[in-house]
């Protein structure tokens, strides 16, 4: 079971991931995300509540981030719990976004 | 104490939950920490995945996982009847590069203590894939 939630915060758009993204929820991750990065907005995507990733996981996460690159929009994620971060971290993504502990602190690794 | 069972059902994507559940739960109960039981999950998810997607081109198949415990180490074998699951002998110790094949097994290698394809396996269809994490 994954859940999403939208903020529009002054911004950038801040995308809520609850449960487990797998090889059966990994395209509704894929789908809600390029569905913010077409409105051309800055995203923030809270991971804090992600119980569960996996590769198909890590793949959407991934085109995320090209999207963003490539509509010339910044993403950064709020860090998620230590499973999933292990697995990010792992496989380079963590390495490759800023990483904040909050919605607050995101803003602040947006650039101006 | 030493134990072992082994499961035998049909990959789909909605069952591969229940079983990498049903492992990590079998790895606490042996105590296992919680950092362990979720890279035992993690790994075991994968190399799931990777039946389903690889051995049988994403259809049902015929799986099989056997779990054991000699006290010190848990070993999970997962062995289908289907086509290769990788043309590479062994896990990558480095990471693939990203969008290129073989990240999921980089992945498997990294959270295992052990970690091992067997191509083909026993009976000479199919692939297995032996997975060991220390307890102990």
């Amino acid at each position: 079971m994954l859940e999403f939630g939208i903020d529009e915060l002054p911004r950038a758009l801040l995308v809520h991931v609850k449960g487990e993204v797998n090889y059966e929820s990994a395209p509704q991750l894929e789908a809600h995300l390029a569905d913010a990065v077409a409105r051309r907005r800055h995203l923030i995507v809270d991971l804090s509540a992600m119980l569960f990733l996996d590769m198909s996981g890590v793949r959407a996460l991934e085109t995320a981030r090209e999207r963003c690159r490539k509509n010339g929009c910044a993403l950064v994620v709020i860090a998620p719990p230590q499973m999933p971060r292990r697995i990010l971290e792992l496989i380079g993504f963590m390495q490759e976004v800023p990483v904040a502990d909050s919605p607050q602190a995101a803003l602040k690794l947006l650039p101006q | 104490m030493t134990w072992k069972f082994s499961v035998n059902f049909e990959i789909t994507p909605r069952i591969i939950p229940t079983i990498r559940k049903l492992i990590a739960g079998t790895a606490r109960t042996e105590g296992a920490s919680e950092t362990d039981a979720f890279t035992i999950e993690a790994a075991v998810n994968e190399v799931l995945s990777n039946a389903y997607l690889h051995a049988y081109a994403g259809n049902a198949g015929p799986l099989s996982v056997d779990v054991s415990y000699d006290g010190i180490r848990l070993q999970i074998l997962v062995h289908d009847h289907g086509a290769p699951i990788t043309n590479i002998p062994m896990i990558p110790k480095t990471s693939p590069p990203k969008g290129a094949d073989h990240r999921g097994l980089y992945l498997v290698g990294q959270l295992m203590d052990e970690a091992e394809i067997i191509h083909p396996y026993r009976d000479g269809r199919g692939t297995a894939v032996r997975l060991v994490k220390y307890l102990r």
